[in-house]
C-alpha cells in the first residue's frame, strides 16, 4: 500500500516536468515571439534588441527551455507586463481565493450530487427520481456562465441588495477604511467590525459563485451516482441484506452506499480540472479576486508571464488532484491490487 | 396479425414520409422526418427568391461542385447506397466547412433533405421475427424510449435549423436597422419576434445563423477527436507494449491539463497569426486536437476485451494481417461506445464553444454565435434580458438534445438496462410475441422431430 502511494507520487513528478516541457513548446510554436506581444511596433529596433536580451530571447533555444525549468523549479516568473509586481505575487494573492471558492463548491458538488443520485437511485421509476434525472440533465447541459448570468438576473430582480460582484462589500471595506484612520490618527474607535461580521459577508459574496460553479458538476456527480447505486442495489449481497431483514435505510446507507461511492471517488479527481476551468468563466463574471480571473485578464492584456504562470500552477492542481484521487481509490476499495 | 385500422387516406401514408411514424409512433422520429421533408418544400414555395439569390451568388466553381455532389447523392439515393449518399454529403460538408460557406451547403441539402427522407423515411412494414441485424435491435430498443426519441428529433432539428439557416431566418442576421428606437427592443414588438440587440439586430435570425457556427464546430471537432481517439486506442490496444506505454502516458499528460485553460492559452496565442474567417477552423483543430483522449481510453479498454474473443483468433488463425485484423474485425466491434461517446461529445464541444466565444475567443464579430451573444446580452441583462436569455436557452437546448441522444443509444447499447418497465399495450404486446414465439418452436420441434433425434444421437 505505502509501496503503491509512494511510486504514485514518484511517477507525477516527471509528469508535472512534461508538462512544463510542454507548455515551453507551445509557446515556442506560436509565430512571433513574446517581445512582439509586449511592446507592438512602436518602438526602435535598438530597444526591441534591448528588451530580447532582458527577457533571454536572444540565446539559444536549449538555454532558454533550461532557464524556464529552473523558473518553474523556483517558482520565479519574473514580473507581469501590466504592473510591475513579480508574478508569482500576483499569483499567490489569487491562489487562496479560487481554492477556497473551489472547495466551497467541490463540497456543494459532491454533498448534493450524492444525495441527489441516491435518492433517484433508491426511487427508480418513481416521480421524484423522474424530476430529478431531469432537473440534472438540464442542469448538466447548461453553461455554466450562463445559469450565473441568469442567477445574477433573477437575484436583481427579486434580492437587489444582495452582492453580486467581488469578494469583500462595500460597507465591510468602509469599516475597514475608517479603522484604519482612526488607527494613524490615534483616535478612539467609533466602529466596530468583528471577524463574525466579516466571516458573514465573505459568506453572502460566496453563495452566488459557489453555487454556479458547483450546480453543474453536482447534477453530473448525482448522474454518475445514480447509475453506480442502481447496479450496486440489484447485486446478491443487497438482496441477501434485505433477506436477512437489515431494515432498509441501513441497506441503502451502509451496503450499498460504500460500494457505490468507489467510482464516485475517481470523480473527484475528474472534477478538479473542471473546476478549474469553471472557476475561470465564473471568477470573471462575479469579479472573484481569483486565479481564474486573473489568467482571463492576462490574456485580455497579453500579460504573457502571468499566462505562462497560472497555466502552469493550474496544470499542477489538476495532477496532484487526480494523484490524490487515485490514492483514494486505493485506499477505498480493497479489491485494487496495489502491484 | 396487426388491424391497421387507419382513417387516414393511405395514398397520404405512403407517400408523405413521417406521418405514418408520427400517427402510430415513433412519434417525435415521425416529427422530425414530416419536417426534414416539407421544410423544403416551404422554403420553396415561400422564398424562392432567396434561393434563387442564393444559387445565383455562387460562382462557377460552387454550381458546378454543387451539381456534382448532387449527383452523387442522388445516385445514392436511387440504389438505396448508404455509403455513396454519406460519402456525398460528408464531402460536401466539409467543403461547405473550408471553402463554399453555409449557403452553398443549404442549397445541396434543399434538394437531397426530401428525396432522402422519402426514400428512406417511410414506415417499415412489419419485417421478418428473425434475422434482424444488430443494429435494428439497436434502433428498436433506442426508439422504445420516449426520451431518447426527443433527442433525437432535437439533434434533427438543430440540424435542420442550421443546414436550412440562410433560408429560414426571417431578417439578415447581421443588418441593422439604422432606427434608434428599434435598439433593444422587446420580444414580439416591431416584428421582432425574439427582441432585437444594442444593434438593432434581430435575435432570433441571429440565434438561427449562430447554429452554424456551433453545430458544425461541434460536428467537426468531434469528428476530429474520435478519429483521433480511435487510431491512437486502437494501436495502444492492438500492440500493446511500448505502443501501448506511449500512448496512454501521452493520455495521461494530456487528461492533466485542464482543457478550458489549455484552449484559452493556444486560442489566444494564436488567434492573431490567423486571419478572421479560418478562426472557425482554428478553433476545429484545436477543439479536435485537445478532446481525443477519452475516446482513446474507451477504444483500447474495449480492443483489449474482442482481441481475446475467439473469432479474432481464428482470424489470426487462419493468416489475416494486422491490419485487415483491426479494421475489418476490431474497430466495427468496438464501434458502438464510441458512437456514445460522440454523441456526448458534440454537447460537451458546444458548451466549450460557447463559452470561448463567451470569452471573446470564439469566431470574431459581427459573426453570431450563441455564446458571444450570450456575452453581448451581458451588458444589458437588466435592460434587455432576453438577449443572454433566450440565446441561453438556445444552447441548453442543443445540448440537452445530445445528451438525451447519446444516453438513448447508450441505453439501448447495455443489455442490462435493457430490461425497462414497460407500459400495459407494450407488456401485452410482449406478452402476446413470446406466446406466439413459444408456438411456433413447438411446432418447428414436433416437425424437425427426427432430425432433433439424429442431433442428440450425434452427440
Amino acid at each position: 500500500m505505502f509501496a503503491y502511494i509512494l511510486r504514485r507520487v514518484l511517477t507525477s513528478i516527471p509528469l508535472l516536468f512534461l508538462l512544463a516541457t510542454l507548455l515551453f513548446i507551445l509557446i515556442h510554436l506560436v509565430p512571433g515571439d513574446p517581445s512582439d506581444l509586449h511592446i507592438g511596433d512602436r518602438f526602435s529596433p535598438e530597444y526591441v534588441e534591448q528588451i530580447k536580451k532582458n527577457m533571454g530571447l536572444d540565446q539559444p533555444v536549449i538555454v532558454q527551455y533550461g532557464k524556464w525549468l529552473r523558473n518553474v523549479a523556483l517558482f520565479d516568473f519574473g514580473e507581469s507586463f501590466a504592473n510591475n509586481r513579480t508574478v508569482s505575487s500576483r499569483v499567490l494573492e489569487a491562489l487562496p481565493n479560487t481554492l477556497l471558492l473551489s472547495t466551497i463548491s467541490l463540497v456543494l458538488i459532491f454533498g448534493l450530487g450524492v444525495l441527489m443520485g441516491i435518492i433517484s437511485a433508491v426511487r427508480q421509476y418513481h416521480l421524484s427520481d423522474f424530476i430529478l434525472t431531469l432537473v440534472s440533465l438540464f442542469l448538466y447541459s447548461m453553461p455554466s456562465f450562463w445559469l450565473a448570468l441568469m442567477m445574477i438576473l433573477l437575484s436583481a430582480h427579486f434580492m437587489p441588495s444582495w452582492p453580486l460582484s467581488g469578494m469583500v462589500g462595500e460597507e465591510i471595506i468602509g469599516k475597514l477604511a475608517a479603522i484604519q484612520e482612526a488607527k494613524e490618527f490615534g483616535e478612539p474607535l467609533t466602529v466596530h467590525l468583528s471577524n463574525w461580521e466579516i466571516l458573514l459577508d465573505r459568506a453572502r459574496h460566496l453563495v452566488m459563485p459557489a453555487f454556479a460553479l458547483g450546480i453543474a458538476g453536482a447534477a453530473g456527480v448525482a448522474r454518475f451516482t445514480r447509475s453506480s447505486m442502481l447496479e450496486i442495489i440489484r447485486q446478491d449481497f443487497i438482496r441477501t441484506a434485505r433477506a436477512k431483514g437489515v431494515p432498509g435505510r441501513m441497506v441503502i446507507m451502509k451496503h450499498a452506499l460504500r460500494n457505490g461511492l468507489i467510482p464516485v471517488i475517481t470523480l473527484l479527481g475528474l472534477y478538479l480540472p473542471f473546476l478549474v476551468s469553471g472557476a475561470v468563466l465564473i471568477e470573471s463574471i462575479f469579479a472573484w479576486p481569483g486565479m481564474g480571473r486573473l489568467i482571463v485578464t492576462a490574456i485580455n492584456q497579453r500579460d504573457y508571464p502571468v499566462i505562462m504562470a497560472t497555466s502552469l500552477l493550474l496544470a499542477f492542481l489538476v495532477v496532484i488532484g487526480n494523484l490524490l484521487a487515485d490514492i483514494l481509490y486505493a485506499v477505498v476499495d480493497p479489491r485494487i491490487r496495489y502491484d | 396479425m396487426t388491424e391497421s385500422s387507419s382513417e387516414t387516406p393511405t395514398f397520404l401514408l405512403r407517400d408523405l414520409p413521417g406521418l405514418g411514424q408520427l400517427l402510430r409512433g415513433p412519434h417525435w422520429v415521425g416529427l422530425g422526418l414530416l419536417l426534414a421533408f416539407l421544410l423544403p418544400f416551404g422554403i420553396l414555395t415561400f422564398v424562392p427568391s432567396r434561393v434563387l439569390g442564393t444559387f445565383n451568388s455562387l460562382h462557377l466553381w460552387g454550381k458546378g461542385l454543387l451539381f456534382l455532389f448532387l449527383l452523387l447523392g442522388l445516385m445514392g439515393i436511387w440504389w438505396k447506397k448508404v455509403g455513396i449518399i454519406l460519402f456525398s454529403s460528408g464531402i460536401a460538408f466539409l467543403l461547405a466547412f473550408l471553402l463554399f460557406g453555409q449557403q452553398w451547403f443549404s442549397l445541396y441539402f434543399l434538394v437531397l433533405s426530401p428525396l432522402l427522407v422519402w426514400r428512406f423515411g417511410k414506415p417499415r412494414k412489419e419485417g421478418p421475427r428473425h434475422g434482424k441485424s444488430q443494429w435494428v435491435l439497436l434502433s428498436e430498443r433506442f426508439l422504445r424510449s420516449n426520451l431518447a426519441q426527443i433527442g433525437l428529433f432535437g439533434v434533427m432539428f438543430f440540424y435542420l435549423i442550421t443546414f436550412f439557416g440562410p433560408f429560414l431566418w426571417p431578417m439578415d442576421p447581421l443588418l441593422q436597422v439604422d432606427a434608434g428606437n428599434l435598439k433593444l427592443v422587446g420580444p414580439g414588438t416591431h416584428g421582432y419576434l425574439f427582441g432585437s440587440d444594442q444593434f438593432s439586430r434581430d435575435i432570433l435570425s441571429r440565434l438561427i445563423a449562430g447554429a452554424w457556427i456551433s453545430m458544425t464546430i461541434g460536428l467537426f471537432a468531434v469528428g476530429l477527436s474520435i478519429s483521433l481517439g480511435f487510431f491512437f486506442g486502437l494501436m495502444a490496444g492492438f500492440f500493446g507494449g511500448w505502443v501501448e506505454f506511449v500512448v496512454m502516458r501521452l493520455v495521461d499528460l494530456l487528461l492533466g491539463i485542464p482543457r478550458l485553460v489549455l484552449l484559452l492559452v493556444v486560442v489566444a496565442f494564436f488567434k492573431d497569426s490567423v486571419p478572421s474567417q479560418y478562426r472557425m477552423h482554428l478553433i476545429v483543430v484545436i477543439l479536435g486536437l485537445t478532446g481525443w483522449m477519452g475516446t482513446s481510453r474507451l477504444v483500447r479498454g474495449e480492443v483489449l476485451t474482442i482481441k481475446e474473443r475467439d473469432f479474432v483468433q481464428a482470424g489470426r488463425a487462419l493468416g489475416f494481417s494486422n491490419l485487415r485484423l483491426m479494421v475489418k474485425h476490431i474497430a466495427p466491434n468496438c464501434l458502438a461506445p464510441v458512437i456514445v461517446s460522440a454523441a456526448l461529445g458534440i454537447g460537451g464541444t458546444i458548451l466549450v464553444e460557447a463559452a470561448l466565444s463567451f470569452l471573446g475567443l470564439g469566431v470574431p464579430p459581427p459573426t453570431p454565435s450563441w455564446g458571444s451573444m450570450v456575452a453581448d446580452g451581458k451588458e444589458y441583462l437588466t435592460k434587455a434580458w432576453w438577449i443572454s436569455t433566450l440565446s441561453g436557452f438556445t444552447i441548453v437546448a442543443a445540448v440537452v438534445s445530445f445528451n438525451l441522444l447519446g444516453d438513448g443509444i447508450r441505453d439501448a447499447l447495455d443489455p442490462r438496462l435493457a430490461s425497462k418497465r414497460l407500459n400495459r399495450k407494450q407488456m401485452d404486446l410482449a406478452m402476446k410475441r413470446a406466446a406466439e414465439k413459444e408456438r411456433s418452436e413447438k411446432e418447428q420441434d414436433a416437425l424437425m422431430e427426427s432430425p432433433s433425434e439424429l442431433q442428440k444421437g450425434a452427440s
